[in-house]
């Protein structure tokens, strides 16, 4: 029994990274800039795409992913990077000062140009990926048997937040980003580069797509143009639900939903088990009734006057 | 030396003209109060100079080199810096963040280390409160804060909308008695807007009226307090008050 | 000002749905006549799309909030016109978890069109009273909650809904007239409840929330009225599409489709009707003509063959150039109706009165 919970406890650390990576990802940016990026799903499949030569319908012949993995990380963070900069560069820094919907729904127009640019190269059907299959062996604990991707992507999130957390406190180009966050115009007046602030959130988020993606394929063995629709959705979910604009939020309640998961797959009858998600979503709107401003916002620009 | 050089310069907003041919020129050194009722166009004019907005007409030079096209990030280069209404500090922040970002464009450390030690100095209840986050501070503390991260861009001059804004009496007192020292310290130029023209009177400044978008009456605060019409002017009743 | 010209009024506040409405009316004349059936099933197509977006707009357009939820809405309508059409032989062996009554059930088109726009509205009165007390993003995000609730519902309650895959045999053979008879209808009312007094309160609470609340108004009963009407224009949506095609899944109502039908929305102009006809047509005609390229074509005596994906890619990027171009949508905020001086002309003779100005609001956008 107490095996199966740690067990469990794993499945949902793990799947809840995956979230966490990617809404920290969309809360990068919509804290600059207020724009909910729906390309970020997009970002983490043209990620995975990246790694494959266009050989046509379901054909897999490898290109980036024939180097090795030292090489091979930081390539695609590096092409998770440009393509995220490329998006901000050519469109969204066109759309400075338009509605939030606006924004929104250039960026669903970006992420279905990227989808189907990937299927125009690639076509529609799931291609096979065969990345470290070192990682799916799984490692003794005690009596507990983990697979080892799971302790990796336990590990490599972990490392991606105090990685970023150290950014954002301690280098003064992340103070003036989390300044920017709460008063754009303000940190301009003060001299702080709008243009690069939002270059440079648009570079991270992009890195946190490329590295759900390395996460996400050795798990499914498959590239799929479609891998990162799911991800996003519960990703946007999450970072609302955490409060919008709060990094810590987003993080901690798409760790929540991940738990919340996994707990009702072992919780609830056989019969209502296929409508897990139907439940997980009706929870998002109780919290939402409870808590319209996020479950995490810690708001501390109360006026005092 | 000309610090700040306005020409003919009107602001709109779409067809709305806020401000309208004000032309103004304050030199090194100089205290110049920019006073007039809401909607005077007092905040739109700083705006217009922070490089917030462009103006519709005119030119807008600062410390020599016209700021036409630039944004606002380029015009505290140049040596301006604006203290907006409300004052913007950021809340979740520490106070020492804030005072960081104000030097953001700043690569001298030891000047910065300084800087630092001196706004501490001239505004030490800030002091304690260097390590809690911004948006707990009082009022007061949350004005003096936005002053000091001013101070930190090392600008030679600042702008300041409102500052009495949602304050006690005493503590207006207090923040023009601070602003006045560091103006001597620093040899700062200082453009402050204030509903009131008594201020401007009371540290016998120059006076800038504003109403309407236009510029009603200005120069020396205590010559035009001496004229009957000056509360008209403000009121905007010149013909009726005589 | 216009109080003493009826006629003005009258036409100044319903010139809009019925410009509108006429336009549509002569593109279907106009297809009917001259086009192939090919075409005229394109129109068809688009009409449903017109009777979607406007059903949005009711919500969206006035309220300012971004509704995820309303293609669940098409996906109950469309279910319900399943149980209510497909023949019950065919239901007992493809949905044998119905009800008896229902199994046997076999309703016309018309009352089957009502019946499942109503179910549509009922889902939507019973979420609302919960999401509706919500507003701004957190609405935006308890709206695709719902989605995703009535996705996963749907999609595995295979005795009822067969289940993720298609299901099949919904008696088709849609006309265009009737299609065109429920797209002015959508019209109609979206037009009507934007001009109503609880259409105008719903704007209000949209420009300033604090300010309406203080004239009295409540947001949540106004926000509650226009999401269960334009549940039911959505609703009556889903059952066209279900009659139009046939086959339905629950897929085909989620996520792809609800930003498309956004998308539709926001490039005409997020908070005008007209602007909601305008990007319908607008990017429906873009689709078709973009998707006639995709497959192999001759140039030069060589054959080309162009991948899949081509068309909505150019579509996507398109699409990012409208907003870009014009972030406020093809038509902005504003709506089509009279010129000022010909609604000025019309109580001429009927009133002596002074030299008029005419409403100074209404423009004519195209």
């Amino acid at each position: 029994m107490m095996l199966n919970l740690a067990q469990n406890l794993i499945d949902a650390l793990s799947l809840g990274s995956i979230y966490a990576l990617t809404a920290l990802g969309i809360g990068m940016i919509f804290s600059v800039m207020r724009l909910v990026n729906f390309a970020q799903g997009n970002y983490i499949a043209f990620c995975a795409f990246a790694l494959l030569v266009p050989a046509g319908e379901g054909i897999s012949r490898p290109f980036i992913g024939l180097l090795p993995g030292w090489a091979l990380v930081p390539v695609v963070i590096a092409l998770g990077m440009l393509l995220a900069m490329a998006s901000e560069i050519l469109l969204f820094r066109h759309l400075r000062g338009a509605q939030p919907a606006t924004m929104m729904i250039a960026s669903f127009g970006l992420g279905s140009a990227l989808q189907n640019l990937l299927l125009m190269l690639f076509g529609s059907r799931p291609i096979a990926i065969n990345l470290w299959p070192a990682l799916t062996q799984p490692v003794m604990i005690g009596s507990l048997m983990v697979p080892r991707l799971q302790l990796v992507i336990l590990a490599v999130t972990a490392l991606a937040l105090v990685a970023l957390t150290l950014f954002l406190r301690r280098t003064r180009f992340g103070t003036a980003m989390r300044a920017s966050s709460e008063n754009f115009l303000m940190a301009r007046m003060l001299g702080v580069p709008a243009d690069r602030v939002i270059l440079v959130a648009f570079g991270i988020s992009g890195a946190l797509a490329a590295t759900a993606s390395l996460l996400t394929l050795p798990q499914t063995g498959i590239a799929d143009i479609r891998m990162g629709d799911g991800i996003l959705l519960v990703a946007f979910v999450a970072t609302v639900v955490g409060g919008l604009g709060s990094l810590t939020g987003a993080v901690l309640s798409a760790y929540l939903i991940g738990l919340v998961s996994v707990f009702l797959q072992i919780a609830l009858p056989l019969a209502a088990r296929p409508y897990r998600d139907a439940f997980v979503y009706a929870a998002v709107i109780a919290v939402l009734m409870l808590k319209p401003d996020g479950l995490f916002s810690a708001d501390r620009r109360s006026q005092r006057i | 030396m000309t610090m700040l050089s306005l020409d003919d310069v009107s602001v709109s907003y779409g067809p709305l003209t806020a401000v309208r041919n004000v032309s103004l020129d304050i030199g090194r050194g100089e205290i110049v109060f920019l006073a007039g009722p809401n909607g005077a166009g007092k905040s739109t004019l700083m705006r217009a100079i922070a490089g917030v907005l462009a103006p519709s007409q005119g030119k807008i030079t600062v410390a020599g080199k016209s700021t036409a096209g630039m944004r606002s990030e380029a015009v505290v280069r140049l040596g301006f810096t604006l203290v907006p209404e409300g004052r913007e500090i950021f809340g979740s922040l520490s106070v020492a963040e804030n005072l960081s970002i104000g030097a953001y464009l700043r690569r001298d450390r030891a000047g910065i280390e300084e800087d630092m030690d001196f706004v501490l100095s001239e505004l030490p209840a800030l002091k304690p409160r260097l390590r809690d986050a911004a948006g707990l501070l009082s009022g007061g503390q949350q004005q003096m804060l936005a002053i000091g991260r001013a101070l930190m861009t090392r600008a030679p001059m600042i702008a300041i909308d409102e500052p009495s804004l949602g304050l006690a009496p005493k503590l207006i007192d207090q923040v023009y008695d601070i602003l006045l020292a560091l103006r001597e310290k620093r040899d700062l130029t200082l453009l402050i807007a204030e509903q009131s023209f008594m201020r401007a009177v009371e540290v016998d400044a120059r006076l800038v009226m504003l109403r309407s978008g236009h510029v009603v009456r200005a120069g020396r605060a205590r010559d035009l307090a001496a004229e009957r019409s000056l509360e008209g002017s403000f009121f905007g009743f010149e013909g009726a008050a005589a | 000002m216009s109080a003493n010209r009826p006629l003005q009024r009258l036409a100044a506040r319903h010139a809009t749905s019925v410009i509108l409405s006429l336009a549509l009316l002569a593109t279907v004349l106009l297809l009917t006549g001259l086009a192939s059936p090919l075409v005229v099933r394109v129109g068809i197509g688009t009409l449903i799309s017109v009777v979607l977006v406007v059903g949005l707009f009711i919500f969206v357009g006035n309220s300012g909030i971004l509704s995820f939820g309303h293609l669940g809405f098409a996906t109950v309508s469309a279910y319900a016109t399943a149980w209510l059409t497909m023949r019950p032989a065919m239901k007992k062996m493809l949905l044998p978890g119905l009800p008896e009554f229902i199994l046997s059930a076999q309703w016309p088109s018309f009352l089957a069109t009502l019946a499942s726009g109503l179910l549509a509205g009922l889902v939507a009165l019973a979420s609302g009273v919960f999401i509706m007390r919500l507003s701004g993003v957190a609405a935006s995000i308890a709206t695709l909650a719902l989605l995703a609730i009535v996705n996963t519902v749907y999609a595995n309650s295979d005795a009822v809904t067969g289940g993720v895959g298609s299901l099949a045999g919904i008696p088709t053979g849609l006309g265009i007239w009737t299609v065109l008879g429920w797209a002015v209808f959508a019209i109609v009312v979206a037009h009507i409840h934007a001009t109503s007094a609880a259409g105008l309160a719903l704007k209000s609470c949209r420009e300033d929330p604090i300010a309406a609340e203080a004239c009295g108004i409540r947001g949540f009963r106004v926000r509650l009225l226009a999401y269960v009407l334009s549940g039911f224009v959505c609703g009556i949506a889903g059952n066209l599409q279900a009659r139009y095609l046939g086959v339905i899944s629950p897929d085909s109502f989620y996520f792809g489709a609800t930003l498309l039908a956004l998308a539709m929305l926001i490039v005409g102009g997020m908070f005008s009707l007209t602007g909601a006809v305008a990007g319908v047509v607008a990017i429906s005609v873009a689709m078709e003509v973009l998707i006639r390229l995709e497959g192999s074509i001759e140039l030069f005596g060589f054959t080309v063959s162009i991948p899949a994906g081509t068309a909505n890619f150019l579509i996507a990027a398109a699409m990012c150039v409208a907003l870009v171009k014009r972030p406020q949508g093809l038509v902005g905020d504003r709506e089509i109706t009279l010129p000022a001086s010909l609604l000025g002309k019309l109580d001429r003779h009927a009133s002596n009165s002074k030299n008029n100005v005419g409403t100074t609001t209404v423009e004519n956008t195209l």
